[in-house]
């Protein structure tokens, strides 16, 4: 099953790490990377649980990203676990980790990582475990016109908080840039 | 990345020369966007390095508004801290929003904070050491009613089996010879052979000859002659106890002997490892090395 995945490294990587640097963030970054491994990690375990082959796992402008082809041989119940492992197993990190004073940073990272990506969001694990989950209990057309308004709601509502904040401390032209691109990716997809 | 985009199909020749005038303007327009950038880049960077002094404002503004600043170590931190029970969550929650939107504040508040645990450790550090006074001398300005207290701070930890506690002596006793310090209990370069060492006794300046009186009332355990100390005696007192007076010219008692307060035991010299005439003084109990700087008057 992996000798056919494609491992790819993205140009957009680089500049996900320039940004890191620039920000005198450098040591913050494995963590989060870190993070986002296990992440990723936990969708392809219970992916492979369930045979479903991977397309490609990359390094991207977004951290690590794993492509696999429509899932039309899961179920629904299947799909959602393995949409849900990935926030899933940030939390469980989270929790387990936060022993001692060493690990609060990995911990908190795990956290909010999970947290984040459950948001509703189409283009995050929340928004799509949503679409799943309303499509399993009623039909797919009211799941998406539902996940839809649900993801444009919460990335809106993102936005105008960052940009208040924005506007109101002077910090976190970044965050804001973040959820536009998140309201970017939603209104695309 | 690249996408694999199939060539739209040559229906006719209107369409084609339209699609064909269309792809050649995005060449065109893409080749426009190259320039501006490039321009824009180069611009950039020569300001910087012609001008740095008057970029800096700049780039600290950016900086700052792109969240340089922003602590997100702090706040993810504190996030895990929540998490691990170890602050509320408000308090975390509070922490890593002012990390990451107020890190100026956050800055001078973490400053603030370790400005207080410093000056608590002090103020047990001055608890400790209220609890073991070191009295000396008190200046002869001083008007009855105030009590000088100093604080001598060692560097080096004090050597095995010295404590500078001072001790309550169940006996009365005086001081064996009235001179000038010129050597008190402490680590100091040894004056013959260097090096630091720790110096074990008090050293009382004196002539060659002056008298030298029994610390306390005791029996005299030992008199003997030794390389460093040269000539030298030690007296048992009470409580377990113990006086040694070294670099002596001359031994007046003998081991065994009965000694009373202040009687003369000894004569000041400078046998031994001494520069000059000078009664070294030490006092010991049960094995460990005391200050005798407490229990003496010297000037």
């Amino acid at each position: 099953m992996w000798r056919s995945t494609e491992f790819r490294l993205e140009p957009g990587f680089f500049l996900l790490l320039a940004l890191a640097a620039a920000l005198g963030a450098l040591d913050v970054l494995p963590v989060l990377l870190a993070a986002a491994a296990c992440h990723e990690a936990a969708h392809l375990a219970v992916l492979g649980w369930f045979h479903v082959p991977v397309e490609r796992v990359a390094l991207t402008a977004a951290g690590v990203e794993i492509r696999a082809p429509i899932q039309t041989r899961l179920s629904y119940p299947q799909e959602i676990a393995a949409v849900a492992a990935g926030p899933a197993c940030n939390l469980l990190l989270a929790l387990v980790s936060a022993r001692g004073p060493g690990w609060y940073l990995f911990a908190g990272a795990n956290f909010l990582l999970g947290a984040f990506n459950l948001l509703p969001v189409l283009t995050l694990d929340g928004g799509r475990i949503c679409y799943l989950l309303v499509s399993w209990l009623w039909e797919p057309v009211t799941a998406d016109r539902l996940c839809r308004t649900l993801s444009a709601v919460t990335a809106w509502a993102l936005l105008l908080l960052l940009g208040g904040l924005l506007l109101l401390t002077g910090q976190g032209l970044l965050l804001l840039l973040g959820a536009a691109g998140l309201l970017a990716g939603c209104r695309r997809g | 990345m690249a996408a694999y985009h199939r060539p739209p199909p040559r229906r006719s020749p209107r369409r084609t020369v339209h699609q064909t005038a269309r792809r050649r303007d995005s060449g065109g327009r893409r080749m426009v966007q190259l320039v501006i950038c490039g321009g824009i880049f180069v611009l950039l960077a020569a300001w910087k390095l012609l001008s740095p002094q008057s970029i800096a404002p700049f780039a600290r503004t950016a900086g700052g508004l792109l969240g340089q600043d922003a602590d997100f170590r702090a706040a993810f931190s504190a996030v895990g801290r929540a998490i691990a029970g170890q602050s509320p969550v408000s308090d975390s929650l509070q922490e890593a929003y002012t990390a990451v939107f107020a890190p100026s504040r956050y800055e001078a508040e973490r400053a603030a904070q370790v400005q207080k645990g410093a000056m608590a450790a002090a103020d047990r550090l001055h608890a400790v050491m209220a609890a073991h006074p070191m009295v000396t001398q008190p200046p002869p300005e001083e008007d009855e009613g105030t009590v000088t207290q100093s604080y001598t701070f060692f560097s080096q930890p004090l050597p095995e089996k010295v404590t500078m506690a001072q001790e309550i002596f169940p006996f009365a006793h005086t001081t064996p010879l009235q001179g000038t310090l010129t050597s008190t209990f402490r680590w100091r370069e040894h004056p013959i052979y260097g090096g630091e060492r720790f110096h074990y006794g008090i050293d009382i300046a004196g002539t060659k000859g002056s008298a030298i009186g029994a610390f306390a009332g005791g029996v005299v355990k030992a008199v003997g002659e030794g390389a460093s100390l040269g000539k030298y005696l030690m007296i048992d007192h009470e409580g377990g106890i113990t006086t040694l007076y070294a670099h002596c010219s001359k031994i007046s008692v003998s081991s065994g002997q009965t000694v009373a307060m202040g009687e003369k035991v000894a004569e000041v010299g400078d046998t031994g490892d001494a520069t000059g005439p000078h009664l070294h003084f030490e006092i010991h109990r049960d094995g460990m090395y005391l200050n005798p700087i407490y229990y003496v008057e010297v000037h």
